[in-house]
């Protein structure tokens, strides 16, 4: 088990989330992921470049994870497999939900909102719209 | 499936169709809204300046008076009975038992910015943009705790 401390000025987490009350992950600046396998009793952290994640979502065994630059990464709730999804927006990205393993949405800034469909290529702009995102469905 | 997107200047939209098609509401604020969550009786929205807006299904947009002007960053709960909302100062607040003005402060160890949180259950937990510290209730909110091996230094 590792301590969580404060590293620096620049660290800190913006975004937490559990599906299932079990596995917890929480993302942040400077790369930073802390995730839990036990209802938050004992934390783990690794580090994914300086990624400044924005948001991070997880389902079942899936966690997806949005950056600052307009990316996404995605890795199963072992955090050992984090792998880089283009999006095609090159602005922030600030927030992601999914449904279901394949069904899922984000949005960001300059009125992105995107659907999972077709590998993240089924790119919505809402009309006359130009805005920060952040959204949640039921 | 029904959702709900948020954003700068009081901006909201929501789908009926799993964003086929998405629909602005119009909204009593022009603040920047930071955060929303669909529940199962209504939809609820948070932002700066302490925004917290509330529409209930079938009627029409609510916002309580909040009395603060910190940005609300995090809002969460299981129905509109039980909505909690957290944000900058580290408060968490909820409207359990009818308090309709969120009145009801949730003691937490860490006086940082809070900039989102969930809930499962009785479970809750929170985090900063100050420091790595993820805070944790095992109780609804009653008390947070940092759990064993949390350290702020």
């Amino acid at each position: 088990m590792l301590a969580v401390n404060f590293y620096a000025a620049a660290d800190g987490l913006n975004s937490v989330h559990t599906s299932n009350g079990i596995f917890v992950v929480a993302a942040g600046s400077q790369g930073n992921i802390l995730f839990s396998n036990s209802s938050g009793s004992t934390w783990n952290k690794t580090t994914s470049g300086t990624v400044n994640f924005k948001s991070v979502f997880t389902l079942g065994t899936a966690v997806w994870y949005t950056s600052s630059a307009g990316k996404v990464y995605t890795s199963t709730t072992a955090i050992n497999d984090i792998t880089e999804r283009t999006t095609g927006v090159n602005t922030s990205v600030n927030s992601i939900h999914f449904t279901s393993a394949l069904n899922g949405f984000l949005c960001g800034d300059n009125g992105v909102v995107m659907k999972s469909d077709e590998e993240l290529r089924g790119r919505l702009l809402l009309p006359n719209f130009n805005s920060e995102f952040k959204f949640n469905f039921f | 499936m029904n959702g709900v997107t948020v954003g700068d200047n009081g901006k909201v939209f929501v789908t009926a169709n799993g964003g086929a098609l998405w629909t602005a509401e119009t909204v009593n604020t022009t603040r920047d809204l930071l955060s929303a969550k669909y529940f199962p009786d209504g939809i609820g929205v948070a932002g700066e300046w302490g925004v917290v807006l509330f529409k209930p299904s079938g009627s029409t947009w609510e916002m309580p008076d909040m009395r603060i002007n910190s940005d609300i960053t995090g809002i969460d709960g299981d129905s509109f009975n039980d909505i909690h909302v957290c944000g900058g100062g580290g408060f968490i607040r909820n409207n359990i038992n009818g308090n309709t003005e969120f009145l009801n402060f949730e003691k937490n160890p860490m006086l940082a910015d809070l900039t989102d949180m969930v809930r499962f259950s009785g479970l809750g937990f929170a985090v900063s943009s100050k420091n790595n510290a993820v805070i944790r209730t095992t109780n609804g909110g009653t008390s947070w705790e940092l759990p064993s091996g949390n350290c702020i230094l």
